[in-house]
């Protein structure tokens, strides 16, 4: 039987210290999930928010800066598309001209030829109004072909600028507005998490003190592990006399001892059955505020937790579609840069062409006026070369009008695209701006996904918990063992006192007072004092006999 | 400090290798939340989806092998459910690399139902075949 008791007093220890160690675990756990709720109604609120929220701002508002400039831009290249027309149209008689002057030339050649050797000066003129012309020709073709290429950059340029401007003057600030309705949504529901973590934090601190004195009520049972533990020497005791009296049973002190034995054991198991009951009823209570804890914790912000991730979902594809117009953005400004670049070059070759022609134009009104002076030379006989001469001349000079106007085109072209160049070559504030806004997306993404985990991380921690719970409540089988074996010891015990023959010697009276006196009840009222005065209550000593206080010197408080 | 991705025995399959492969990819999952938490996920998303694209090579052809091995009946819908997670990886893992870092939320939810549907749910199947499998071995003729 001692050795039932001593096993059980080991087993119920082992379960109670198992149970100490868990509780303090879930007690830990309890205080991070508190932390971590703090936490979270820190995400998008106060600097942070501050600053997500003034980056989606100041990006739509740096959108419509972009698409204004844009706009300018598309006015500028449509200009310059609509000079280079008529350059092409000024430059549009050049081939006919080119022809003519190849006319003349074959006229003067058969005019000389007609003349002979009075004519024989001609000869020259033509070849070398022949050879300008051709340079005319090809200079002409060079200018056509750079005013192809320039509609051409104009063109695409145009249809770029027309894109970025719909992304800067649309795409992006619808993103960034769904950005910010997400931002304000997320806030919305931040204030709800921040309301559900003040009552989270307040069940947490509750579920600490209810921890506290499950904590307690586990102590109190070294008092009653300390009763067996005498009950148990007592028996031991009780083993070393003589079991029996022939013929006349157990001795009376023996049969006093072991009535005492079983009173002592069956106190005990009262007092631990209803410590168990106190334990089994406050696990119960925690395990009740933890489920409804961690039920919460999957609503956090409201909703439930599918609503969760597809909000969270929501929100990251805005910041992804922010940030893929970001680029598209800077790759049609590098674009629009490209091409500026690429009108600029096809300008300065045109105007350098134009300078050829007109210094070509002005040789062959040169030679003209002075064919017109050697045939006044030759007199009546070179009237008709005198005819070609002035001819000559005068297409030179009506060409070179033609060639003036083209070259003031190209003037006011190239101090288009110069504008064109310095707009849109305001790069590198641009893109400094553009990765500034990139960052701000990133940090806002940032906070989002951090929200995200730690929304998951206190909904996991919080059935982690539950579950911890439920599980200790479920396994915590110590007083069913306890009043078991406490059971079978009374009965054995009172089984012995009653094989015994009563006794005359075994007065009940003091028997009674033992039993009453030497319960440990004493021992637990000082515990339960002590616990209380931990709590803040005065501690008052019970009012019972003076000479009935000692607790004995086996006896340990704790 | 408790983890919120935590392989426990109750996921074990009872074959060490394909388990401690599943125990990988719950370290994975925890890392990657713990980098989130921190706000540090795209730092670490491409390795993250870098080393579900492998794990897909080399524990799903595990997994392919025991069930071919093992003769489990469901094996053709298993096979498509890998199939199916190879793809959405290699796709997600393609946008990573293209430069779509903020996709780690996108990420990590993939993860979690791939634990959720496939770890706990599919693989659990298998296990439990096998377990029955075993017992029928065990039992006496």
């Amino acid at each position: 039987m001692s050795a039932d008791l001593t096993a059980l007093n080991r087993s119920t220890e082992r379960d109670f210290l198992e149970i100490g160690g868990r509780l303090a675990g879930v007690q830990q756990t309890t205080r991070r999930l508190s932390a971590d709720l703090a936490e979270l109604t820190v995400l998008f609120s106060g600097e942070q928010g501050k600053e997500a929220v003034d980056s989606l701002v100041r990006m739509q508002r740096h959108a419509a800066v972009m698409s204004a400039g844009c706009a300018e831009r598309g006015g500028v290249l449509a200009k310059i598309r609509e000079q280079s027309r008529e350059v092409r149209a000024a430059f549009a008689g050049l081939r006919g001209t080119v022809k003519l002057f190849r006319g003349l030339c074959s006229l003067t050649r058969i005019e000389t030829a007609r003349l002979a050797g009075a004519g024989s000066g001609f000869i020259d003129l033509a070849d070398e109004v022949g050879t300008l012309s051709a340079r005319i020709q090809e200079r002409g073709d060079e200018i056509f072909e750079a005013l192809r290429q320039l509609d051409s950059a104009a063109h695409f340029a145009l249809r770029s600028g027309g894109d970025l401007r719909e992304r800067q003057s649309r795409e992006l600030p619808s993103l960034t507005a769904a950005a910010l309705d997400g931002l304000r949504c997320f806030q919305e529901r931040q204030q709800r998490a921040h309301a559900a973590s003040l009552v989270h934090r307040s069940q947490s601190e509750e579920v600490c003190a209810a921890i506290d004195q499950l904590v307690l009520a586990v102590q109190a049972h070294d008092i009653t592990r300390q009763q067996i533990e005498h009950v148990v020497a007592a028996l031991e005791g009780l083993g070393g006399t003589p079991a029996t009296q022939p013929g006349r049973g157990l001795p009376g002190e023996v049969q006093a001892a072991l009535a005492l034995q079983r009173m002592q054991l069956a106190s005990a198991g009262s007092q631990f059955a209803e410590a168990v009951e106190r334990i089994e009823t406050s696990l119960a209570g925690i395990g009740s505020r933890v489920r409804d804890m961690a039920e919460e914790s999957r609503a956090l912000m409201g909703g439930s937790s599918e609503e969760h991730d597809s909000f969270f979902l929501r929100i990251e594809g805005c910041f992804t579609a922010i940030l893929r117009a970001l680029n598209q953005c800077d790759r049609a400004e590098r674009d629009m840069r490209l091409r500026a670049g690429e009108l600029a070059g096809g300008t300065g070759r045109m105007r350098q062409a134009v300078k050829e022609i007109r210094a070509i134009e002005i040789e062959i009104q040169r030679i003209g006026l002075n064919a017109v002076i050697q045939a006044t030379h030759i007199g009546s006989g070179g009237t008709s070369l005198d005819l070609i001469a002035g001819v000559m001349h005068r297409l030179a000079m009506e060409s070179a009008e033609n060639t003036e106007r083209a070259a003031g085109l190209l003037d006011a072209i190239a101090a288009a695209v110069g504008e064109l160049q310095g707009a849109a070559g305001g790069g590198t504030g641009e893109s400094g701006l553009m990765e500034e806004l990139r960052s701000g997306v990133l940090r806002v993404h940032s906070a989002s996904e951090s929200a995200f985990s730690r929304v998951h991380g206190i909904a996991a921690l919080s059935s982690g918990l539950a579950e911890d719970i439920g599980g200790m409540a479920a396994n915590f089988s110590a007083g069913r063992m306890f009043a078991g074996a406490v059971a079978r010891a009374c009965g054995q015990l009172e089984r012995m006192v009653q094989a015994a023959e009563p006794s005359a010697s075994i007065p009940a009276q003091p028997l009674e007072h033992l039993e009453r006196n030497y319960t440990m009840q004493r021992e637990r009222e000082v515990h339960r004092q002590m616990a209380e005065s931990a709590a803040g209550a005065p501690v008052s000593v019970p009012e019972t006999d003076r000479e009935e206080e000692s607790l004995g010197e086996n006896v340990e408080l704790f | 400090m408790n983890a919120t991705f935590r392989w426990t025995a109750n996921y074990a399959l009872g074959v060490g290798e394909i388990d401690r492969e599943h125990q990988h990819l719950f370290a994975l999952a925890e890392e990657m939340h713990q980098a989130m938490m921190a706000g540090k996920g795209k730092q670490i998303v491409m390795h993250l989806l870098d080393e579900m694209l492998a794990y897909t090579g080399q524990h799903f052809a595990h997994e392919e092998e025991l069930m071919e091995r093992s003769g489990f009946p469901d094996r053709e819908p298993h096979l498509r459910q890998h199939e199916e997670l190879r793809t959405q990886v290699r796709a997600k893992r393609a946008r990573a690399l293209a430069g779509e870092v903020t996709m780690t939320i996108e990420a990590m939810q993939f993860l979690m139902s791939w634990l959720k549907g496939h770890i706990l749910a599919s693989d659990c199947r298998i296990a439990d075949f096998l377990r029955q499998q075993e017992t029928a071995l065990r039992r006496p003729l």
